[in-house]
């Protein structure tokens, strides 16, 4: 399995697609590159954090499609029967591709660490965490992006076709929008005011406050007003199941540790949930793809 | 070539990326219809009018996705099986080979763009408000027109030329930028000439017994002053010309910013306007094309 490795690292590094990402990522962390990500509005991450962590919105299609087009090789070129032919087991041919794709995910960590950290000093930036949090968030950041890896490998190497690329992408596009309807539809509180519109006052104590107003626009006290169910809030036990699954998943888990969601959950179980997912996905797809027809 | 096209028809009526990206644009329609419906039933709405014309454009802003990767899907699977050097042996020249490509991924194009307008049709019928205005509807859609055939052009020049197997990859990300690029430059183009220097001013709204909100401006001594009393400074972020001009320009000459201004996702100001659009988007499929054309024939097709 040695030789399987230095093989493929050997691949991945000569690999233009690695170094394209590679200039993408330094171009996103000097700030040239903007991207904003719709999602829920919570307690987001400020100072360094910030920028540590956004990474992980980036790294959310770059690992993927890079994962994705690096085992796709192997089916394209037709080598994965030339490496099972000279006696390499489907586990080693699958663990190999697993390991240097997780070897490809934390470069891109680290040569973001490389460039953001300095960039974000020097903009004055300083970590509001304590250094204990700090380096728990990390090693969970470092679990996501191995989930990611291993649920992209497990998708890659049991799509032979050509389209897996779209697959992968739909399959990102659709993990981290649903993570944030779902955080969305969570976050919705179990009672609302029965009113039919808000009007934000500032007073002659210069306060800002929120005044209700009805139908016809005319204000109401609150003592007028009273408390009604959401329809929209979601009870249990669905409420448990939709949260089980939002931190599984590796959508849910980023957000979580991007700040972004009004749910707290802490950075250690977004950790182990990352494992957890990991090792399934790798069961499963090693399961499945020792019974493949690898025609 | 009546042959190439019945071939390529066959193939894309069989192709399951046809379908796939079919259902998605229905599904977006649907969507967008059941916003249509809801809109005209809520209770705040007592308006009639033309409800549908207005949204006779939706389709476009999905259509700069769907497109490029259904192109680079459908056309990309000439290179991947080989196809394509069975047709120029069988005889058929590499223009006749493009243009029967490009007319194929147009009326897909046209046929997510007919789906999309059947369904705001069928559910007009359900708006007892709605006001069929059949001539506004018709100047809206040739005005659509253009951009599927820029679209399709840019879309069969990538697939045409471009064969690698991150092709979609390069498509998804061509078209994110497409449809961020007008986003952003709107967002830069929104900043007023002037900006309010409202430091040692109080701004009170108070809402009276009728339920009208009225804004006041205090001064620190108490004096009440209109907002018109208020300093004004030039506003640093303000655009002004030439590059205003430059960015309306970009944002009426590209596909990108031309689905957000025939969805009416974005105001049409002082853009181009629906002729100069039709007319950049004209331009544009004209140039990829012969650009297409010309790189084509000149392709090793190993």
């Amino acid at each position: 399995m040695w030789k399987l490795i230095c093989a493929n690292t050997f691949v991945m590094l000569r690999s233009k697609r690695l170094w394209i990402g590679a200039a993408a990522l330094i171009a996103y962390d000097m700030g040239i590159m903007n991207f904003t990500m719709s999602g829920p509005q919570g307690p987001g991450l400020a100072g360094l954090e910030a920028r540590v962590f956004g990474f992980l919105g980036l790294a959310a299609l770059l690992v993927p499609v890079v994962t994705v087009l690096f085992v796709n090789t192997d089916y394209h070129d037709g080598t994965i029967r030339s490496k099972l032919a000279v006696g390499h087991s489907r586990a080693a041919v699958y663990l190999a591709n697993l390991l240097v794709s997780a070897f490809a995910g934390l470069f891109y960590f680290a040569l973001h660490l490389l460039v953001a950290l300095p960039v974000g000093y020097a903009g004055g930036g300083a970590f509001l965490l304590d250094p204990g949090e700090l380096a728990v968030r990390m090693g969970a950041s470092i679990l996501v992006l191995l989930s990611m890896t291993a649920v992209t490998v497990a998708v890659s190497m049991l799509m032979a076709h050509r389209a897996v690329t779209v697959v992968v992408i739909i399959m990102m596009a659709l993990l981290l929008d649903g993570a944030s309807l779902l955080e969305n539809c969570l976050a919705q509180p179990p009672q609302v005011r029965d009113v039919v519109g808000t009007v934000e006052v500032v007073n002659h104590e210069g306060e800002t406050v929120l005044r209700y107003v009805d139908r016809e626009g005319r204000e109401l006290k609150v003592s007028e007003t009273e408390m009604v169910p959401n329809p929209y809030y979601i009870g249990e036990p669905l409420r448990a199941g939709l949260c089980l699954v939002n931190d599984l998943l590796p959508g849910g888990q980023i957000f979580h540790l991007m700040g972004l969601t009004q749910r707290q959950v802490p950075a250690w179980s977004v950790g182990l949930n990352a494992g957890a997912m990991a090792l399934l996905s790798t069961a499963l797809g090693l399961g499945l793809f020792r019974r493949k027809d690898l025609k | 070539m009546s042959k190439l096209l019945s071939a390529n028809f066959a193939r894309l009526f069989r192709s399951v990326w046809f379908w796939a990206c079919g259902l998605l644009m229905l599904g977006y329609s649907l969507w967008q219809a059941a916003d249509m419906l809801s809109w005209a039933y809520s209770m705040w709405s007592e308006w009639s009018g033309d409800f549908i014309t207005s949204r006779a454009g939706d389709f476009a802003v999905p259509v700069v996705i769907v497109l490029p990767v259904l192109s680079a899907m459908f056309l990309g699977a000439e290179y991947h099986y080989n196809t394509i050097r069975n047709k120029i042996v069988a005889g058929y020249s590499r223009w006749q080979v493009y243009l029967a490509n490009l007319i194929t991924v147009t009326a897909a194009g046209l046929i997510y763009a007919g789906a999309h307008v059947l369904v705001l049709t069928a559910s007009g019928f359900f708006i007892r408000m709605h006001v069929w205005d059949m001539g506004a509807l018709t100047l809206r859609l040739l005005c659509c027109l253009p951009f599927i055939l820029a679209v399709s052009a840019i879309s069969t020049l990538l697939a045409m030329l471009i064969r690698l197997r991150a092709l979609p990859v390069l498509v998804i990300l061509l078209s994110v930028a497409l449809l961020w690029l007008p986003q952003r430059l709107h967002m830069e183009l929104s900043s007023s000439p002037e900006m309010v220097v409202t430091e040692g001013v109080e701004m009170v709204v108070t809402v009276d017994d009728k339920g009208e909100a009225r804004e006041q401006i205090f001064l620190k001594d108490g004096r009440e002053i209109s907002w018109e009393d208020l300093d004004r400074v030039p506003n640093p972020q303000y655009v002004g010309e030439p590059l205003r001009g430059a960015y309306y320009f970009i944002m009426g000459a590209l596909p990108g910013g031309q689905a957000f201004y025939l969805s009416e996702s974005l105001p049409m100001e002082e853009g181009v306007g629906f002729p100069g659009m039709a007319a950049c988007s004209l331009t544009l499929a004209a140039m990829c094309t012969a650009l297409g054309l010309r790189a084509f024939r000149r392709k090793d097709l190993r």
